[in-house]
């Protein structure tokens, strides 16, 4: 079977993973990064709209437009990187320290790599349902690449529902794109996502159905319809039901940590509910209890790109200082400023919580 | 009343001034020439590009990322960078002295089709309810990044209400049949001129117009005249598709017969 050696192993290409290997290669470090689609980028490439933060994570920036400005960073280094799309890291044993990849369906090899950061992402949250398996029911990122990356129109009405940011910036974009958006449904009290982003469609004359939830999906061979019920403080039912006209029912509840090479490395894991999901212990570095391994963006803990990126950041560099090259130090603190920064509000307020339980002292010296 | 109001807020309607979402102060707005900005951020959220575009300094620095904007009005020109900067879509420009009973909105604008200086829109208030037509006195897009600045022309005693515009669409002119064979309408076939598909072999291609039986003698001529109308290409510099044989269907199984079934 094919061999691949590396320096530093970089899974996943999306804003961690990229982040991670620009930082990696500028220190020297010659770097593998392994994506699974067919181009890099990862959920930047859908994100048509401006990003939040301050100017040092491209705010006021369309997301695909910051996929460019780190793809641009790469080129820069290379000489340093070599970029493997469509291709998957099947697994990780732990006994011979060797990661299995596959490209496409045809090829299978070995990679030995001193170092690994996994930037696998997150994937979608669904719940369950009536007719749940009719054609027509989407998570939200299927909805994104048909219309953002294909440039497919999904439908012509839809139902949202979630109004965390996810729902509400691709109720945003599927307006733009010529779909109505029926209603979006929130089983909170409250909108979960930025308020602006709810602002944003209600002005649009977008209805957020707050305390509701779908019941059901109707319909024979596709989606023809939903009902959508009232919930009380405990979300229970309230038996207030109202049916509602669409072709499309967009779920967007959530997202959840990408993490089984993370296990499958023995890194200590931990069920958080505020980073949504199973999640490996790691320290100022971004290094896990498997001295090989680095956790960063969405699969360290589910949070905006802007957090991913720094934090792909900080596991590039720390990882690149770990095979003894030459690092600057004093960008770690910088990053971290930024994290907490980034952090620091309200809104950072769960992440903050998430992180102080999963956070340990320096495991590199020990 | 308030428990529906706070509802209402926590689905994304603003309902009374808070920190973050406040109006300029009435006396100096009143006699501003290019208008001052209305932000409507009520949220600590950690962003600040309003901030750091301003180029004047009327949008306060952050000591916190995640600070509320602060606006110093004595330095706000109305430029509207803020407005076609903001992720968020929160700020405005509200020019009191356009006329003795019109404000000139500066209003974000994301979405297709892209109105005309003079067209007539619809102004929407903040849960999307039409609340007066508006004319459109300019169109910029102070960054280049498809983020366009529309400044409107609507009633100065909306001037709390009208925070966004839609370009009003006749849905029964829309939803009429031009393509019988394929069942396209006109709506659609607006739609891909909008995007700029401005000669008909562009929109036959992307929605099989004049394909079908008839294969365009019902539809070229409307497809054509639309293009015309909605792209501003005089009649005559229309490009019309080309036109192959055969004129009309013939069965595949009388051409492999070489002609006799």
């Amino acid at each position: 079977m094919k061999e691949l050696n590396t320096d530093i192993l970089v899974i996943g290409g999306g804003a961690a993973g990229l982040s991670a290997a620009a930082e990696a290669a500028s220190s020297g470090a010659k770097v593998t990064i392994i994506e699974s689609d067919l181009q890099i980028g990862g959920q930047l490439i859908k994100q048509t709209h401006k990003f939040f933060g301050s100017k040092d994570e491209y705010a006021g920036t369309r997301g695909y437009k910051i996929a460019d400005i780190l793809k641009a960073e790469l080129d820069a280094n290379k000489a340093k990187i070599d970029i493997l799309t469509s291709t998957t890291v099947t697994g990780y044993y732990i006994e011979d320290k060797t990661f299995t990849a596959m490209t496409g369906e045809e090829s299978y090899f070995r990679i030995k790599a001193q170092k690994a950061v996994v930037a696998t992402g997150a994937q979608e949250r669904l719940i369950p349902f009536p007719n749940n398996y009719l054609p027509g029911v989407y998570g939200a990122g299927a909805v994104q690449t048909l219309m953002n990356v294909y440039g497919v129109k999904p439908g012509n009405r839809v139902l949202m529902i979630g109004a965390g940011n996810i729902g509400l910036i691709v109720s945003y974009q599927l307006i733009q794109a010529g779909v109505k958006v029926a209603a979006i449904v929130e089983a909170l009290p409250r909108v979960g996502g930025y308020w602006v982003h709810a602002a944003k469609v209600r002005r649009l004359g977008v209805p957020i159905k707050l305390q509701h939830s779908i019941k059901e999906a109707l319909g024979g061979e596709f989606v023809e319809g939903a009902v959508i019920q009232e919930l009380d403080d405990k979300f229970q039912p309230t038996g207030s039901e109202e049916k509602i006209d669409c072709d499309i029912i967009c779920l967007a509840v959530g997202l959840t940590p990408t993490t089984e090479l993370l296990s499958q490395a023995y890194c200590e894991m931990r069920y958080v509910p505020q980073l949504c999901g199973y999640v490996a212990l790691r320290d100022r570095t971004m290094r896990t209890s498997n001295p090989d391994f680095w956790t960063a963006g969405d699969s360290s803990g589910i949070e905006e790109a802007s957090a991913a990126m720094v934090e792909g950041r900080i596991a590039g560099l720390c990882a690149a200082k770990s095979i003894g090259l030459p690092v600057k130090t004093e960008r770690f603190d910088e990053y971290w400023k930024r994290l907490d920064h980034l952090r620091a509000g309200e809104v950072g307020e769960k992440i903050r919580a998430g992180v102080n339980k999963v956070l340990r002292d320096r495991w590199e010296d020990k | 009343m308030s428990c529906d109001k706070e509802k209402l807020f926590n689905s994304g309607v603003l309902t009374d001034e808070r920190p973050g979402a406040v109006l300029p102060p009435k006396d100096l707005w009143g006699g501003k020439k290019g208008g001052l900005v209305v932000v409507e951020c009520p949220q600590r959220i950690p962003c600040n590009p309003c901030n750091t575009s301003c180029p004047t300094g009327a949008i306060k620095t952050f000591a916190d990322i995640n600070d509320r904007p602060e606006i110093d009005y004595a330095k706000c020109t109305g430029c509207g960078l803020c407005v076609a900067v903001c992720p968020g879509l929160a700020c405005f420009v509200i020019d009191l002295t356009f006329s003795a009973d019109k404000a000139l909105f500066k209003l974000p604008y994301e979405l297709l089709p892209v109105p005309e200086k003079g067209d007539s829109v619809e102004c929407l208030d903040r849960t999307g309810e039409v609340v007066a037509k508006g004319a459109v006195e300019a169109v910029t897009e102070p960054k280049k990044d498809s983020t366009i600045v529309l400044h409107v022309s609507a009633p100065k005693s909306l001037v709390n209400d009208i925070r966004a515009i839609r370009v009003p669409c006749d849905e029964k002119e829309n939803n009429v049949i031009v393509c019988r064979c394929e069942e396209i309408t006109l709506g659609e076939i607006r739609e891909w001129i909008d995007r700029g598909y401005d000669t008909v072999n562009e929109i036959k291609r992307a929605l099989r117009v004049g394909m079908g039986p008839c294969q365009g003698r019902g539809c070229s001529d409307i497809v054509i005249r639309e293009i015309s109308r909605r792209a501003g290409i005089p009649l005559d510099e229309v490009e019309p598709g080309t036109v192959r044989p055969p004129v009309k269907p013939v069965k595949i199984g009388l051409l492999a017969t070489g002609g006799e079934e």
